[in-house]
């Protein structure tokens, strides 16, 4: 990108010349000729990277005008160059006092000048690709202990066999799943989305599994655990203004059936064996919708062939270079071809198709899938 | 996204936003400072239209979600109207449609803040920007 200069300056002829130079090099030079001028153009640019100011200006002095440049959040992090005929060691010490990076006094060689800027901005540049490293390294850490927060295994219940994946839009986002094994035969299948993307969905994202995991332990039923984690997280999500929606199911490895709440969680399709296809509409709005609310829980079978998807709307959301939408319909089609394969066929097959249409548009948001099927 | 806002002044404070195209995480933002701006004036009767809409993801129903519990908080409302097939499926999987009060048209979202008496139609300053 090509760095912005700001060059104020009264000196018409002056002005002339140094900007034609500095234009020469590759920079973009915009100048002013008194300070409420000087002033004003810097308060609209955003992308300043240097100003070149003069001292003694009609209106407010290059020192005032440095001061107020100091003041403002937009214009603080631009460095300062004075350009002055004021070379007086305390006009040099005024000068960096009020705010200024460098002095350079009048007359000046145009090359020393051009020096002194390209240092500046080596400078600058260092700065900013330090700060990225930091960034991004914080970033990767964050990913992998989110992915170390979402990917446990299934543990094995006998009459179950799962497939499951999380796939962030950015590097981190706020959808999860979870499975707790509670004795041999029981099994609890959570899946959530917090509202939002990246990091702040991410945090939500923590908060909510750690409210789901306390309170899933206390040997309560799906229905019992959602209105809990509702009241956990209600007030959290209010100041937020964010909502999650969390599929819970228990499932029972002796009666092969799975009793689910779910606070607004889409999808989750049902495919009995021999039956077709139908999506199970959420019982109840998400969490942290409505306050003191109590969750209710519906019972379905999952025996020998049964299956049950529960995917993020990242995935039925999912567009194509012309933007359009997979929508339900068609996602419910491509679940339906499939059901018959084993639910990691199922889960990598469906993961490919989405892909294969969205190609060419970059990923919404996160897309999760947990997918179970009833065995033997 | 298309954004048009208008407010009805009178005896009922009325603010009404139109909105058309794809609401999602990138509109999201206008519509949470849209209704701030509007709470913080002392309007809490808010209508947003969303007949022109064609999409709405989770980020966009959180914003909403957020602006009707600050609304009831204000001891007014965040009222919907006018949802497309498209939309109206979204707010049914979510249950959200349980959670809002929802009406047909503008008219009748406008009729629901003017019971018991009739509000009084004042000045219409109307306002239009691109988002």
């Amino acid at each position: 990108m090509t760095t912005q200069i700001l060059y104020v300056e009264d000196d018409p002829s002056l002005r002339e010349w140094v900007a034609f130079e500095l234009s020469c090099e590759g920079f973009s030079v915009q100048t002013a000729g008194d300070g409420d001028s000087g002033l004003k153009a810097a308060m609209e640019n955003d992308s300043l990277d240097v100003i070149l100011l003069d001292v003694q200006l009609p209106g407010q002095s290059g020192f005032d005008i440095c001061r107020r440049l100091q003041e403002e959040a937009q214009t603080a992090h631009v460095p300062v160059i004075f350009l002055t005929a004021r070379g007086a060691l305390e006009d040099r010490l005024f000068g960096f006092d009020s705010g200024g990076i460098d002095y350079l006094t009048k007359p000046f060689a145009i090359a020393e000048l051009k020096a002194r800027i390209s240092a500046l901005l080596r400078q600058k540049q260092a700065t900013a690709e330090r700060q990225d490293s930091i960034h991004a390294a914080e970033m990767a850490e964050a990913a992998q202990i989110q992915a170390n927060l979402i990917r446990r295994e299934a543990t094995a219940v006998a009459g179950l066999d799962i497939f499951h994946s999380c796939l962030p839009a950015r590097e981190i986002g706020g959808d999860f799943y979870d499975f707790q094994q509670k004795g041999e035969q029981a099994l609890n299948i959570a899946v959530a989305d917090v509202s939002g993307k990246g990091m702040p969905a991410a945090l939500l994202m923590t908060a909510t599994r750690s409210a789901l995991r306390s309170s899933a332990k206390m040997e309560q039923s799906p229905a019992e655990t959602l209105t809990r984690v509702n009241t956990d997280l209600y007030d959290d999500l209010t100041e937020t203004g964010r909502f999650v929606t969390l599929f819970l199911g228990q499932y029972d490895d002796k009666s092969r059936h799975l009793t689910y709440a779910n606070a607004g969680h889409a999808l989750v399709i049902y495919c009995p064996v021999g039956e077709p296809c139908r999506v199970l509409q959420a019982p109840d709005a998400p969490i942290g919708v409505l306050d003191q609310y109590t969750f209710t829980q519906e019972t379905i079978r999952l025996e020998n062939e049964d299956l049950l998807l529960v995917c993020s709307d990242g995935l039925f959301e999912a567009r194509d270079s012309a933007s359009e939408q997979i929508g339900i319909e068609r996602f419910v089609q491509w679940v339906e071809q499939l059901a018959d394969c084993p639910p990691h066929l199922i889960g990598r097959r469906l993961l490919e198709t989405v892909d294969a249409y969205s190609r060419g548009h970059e990923q919404d948001d996160d897309q999760t899938l947990v997918i179970l099927k009833g065995r033997g | 996204m298309k954004m048009v806002t208008e407010t009805k002044r009178g005896k009922h404070n009325l603010a009404i936003l139109r909105l058309a195209g794809r609401f999602d995480a990138h509109e999201e933002p206008d519509v949470r400072r849209w209704i701030s701006e509007r709470l913080q004036e002392g309007q809490n009767q808010l209508a947003i239209n969303l007949s022109e809409v064609t999409f709405i993801d989770s980020t966009a129903l959180s914003a909403l979600v957020s602006g009707m519990k600050r609304g009831r908080e204000a001891g007014g409302d965040l009222l919907l109207c006018g949802l497309a097939r498209p939309v109206r499926i979204i707010f049914e999987l979510t249950r959200l449609d349980r959670v809002f009060d929802i009406y047909g048209s503008e008219e009748e979202a406008i009729e629901h803040f003017s019971r018991p008496e009739t509000t009084e139609r004042g000045s219409n300053a109307v306002a239009m920007w691109q988002g």
